[in-house]
């Protein structure tokens, strides 16, 4: 009995990141000024993905990357890391999403004519999900990495940090 | 208006994307494939608004025939007990004839999801959450009244 309680209980912490990772991944999209139907079109093989792979514990991070449309050139980049041992403090789930939209504010809205794309960084054995396919991150040479901090925690020691990257 | 209401469990039961289906499952029941492939075509921007917590205060009203129908959602420990969850099978398919759904959102999204709404359909639209519709607290009362009215036997033995 106490097992079985144990696995829901882990499998309540994946959905609840899951959830507020890609309900994240869209309050950046929409606040650095750009469409977030395109990102909607694709919600759930992104939730999907992204919770195959925490429950499978191959998920090392979610990245957002802004870049133009013009030279294809990295013009922001967002990650939101997954930690698996983080302390539970009070046991409840959360996000800060006070936080992350300061941030958002802070790193600024994209210039006009730029395109988006999620990005997910695994560890080697992943499983396969329907809608990825592997690819290359754009080049952070120039830029600059900013941490915010623990944006949700999720109980039984899932959570996620932020940060990004502006030139 | 006769209405009825529904509260499923959202996140952490169900992800925003499996909330969506298994509404749209209660909403369509053995209806039409291609209602169920319309609502489905949406599932996006429903399940952002899932994600906002948008319908843990305001409902998604579908008006078609039969009862008006409004489904709420359950977050966090409440989902996760379930206490006031009810997920019933309707007595009716509410998306028959001429039908449309009613999605509340956040004002800060309404703009774009109003957009992505609009490419893929007809019938289902966004409001403001803040924004009640129709005569919500009228009809939530009408309901809890009719499911609290009882016969009063003693009374009626009596008479």
């Amino acid at each position: 009995m106490s097992t079985h309680v144990a696995v829901n209980t882990y499998t309540y912490s994946v959905t609840y990141l899951s959830d507020k990772i890609v309900h994240s991944l869209k309050e950046i999209i929409r606040e650095t000024g750009l469409d977030p139907a395109k990102f909607a079109g694709n919600w759930e093989s992104t939730q999907n993905g992204i919770s195959t792979w925490l429950k499978s514990r191959h998920l090392n991070s979610v990245h957002l990357e802004v870049f133009s449309i013009a030279t294809d050139k990295l013009v922001l980049r967002w990650d939101l890391e997954v930690v698996y041992d983080a302390p539970d403090g009070d046991g409840s789930m959360w996000v800060d999403t006070d936080d992350l939209c300061y941030a958002i504010r802070k790193a600024g809205q994209s210039p006009g004519s730029c395109d988006y794309r999620v990005v997910v960084n695994t560890r080697n054995g992943r499983p396969d999900v329907a809608g990825w396919s592997t690819c290359s991150f754009r080049s952070t040479v120039d830029f600059s990495r900013h941490s915010i901090g623990t944006m949700i925690g999720a109980r039984n020691g899932l959570a996620s940090s932020a940060a990004y990257w502006s030139a | 208006m006769s209405v009825v209401s529904r509260r499923f469990c959202a996140t952490p039961v169900r992800t925003s994307s499996e909330t969506w289906r298994a509404i749209v499952d209660l909403l369509v029941q053995d209806g039409p494939e291609s209602t169920r492939s319309e609502l489905i075509s949406v599932l996006g921007a429903a399940a952002s608004l899932i994600s906002s917590d948008a319908m843990q205060d305001a409902a998604i009203v579908c008006s078609g025939s039969g009862p008006r129908v409004r489904v709420y959602c359950l977050y966090g420990e409440h989902a996760i007990t379930g206490d006031d969850a009810n997920e019933a099978w309707l007595q009716h398919c509410p998306v028959e004839g001429d039908w449309s759904v009613s999605l509340p959102c956040p004002k800060r999204d309404l703009e774009w999801v109003n957009r992505a709404l609009a490419s893929k359909s007809d019938r289902i639209t966004a409001r403001d959450l803040s924004e009640r519709l129709g005569s919500d607290n009228a009809e939530d009362a009408t309901e809890k009244a009719a499911a609290e009215a009882e016969v009063d036997m003693e009374a009626f033995l009596r008479s």
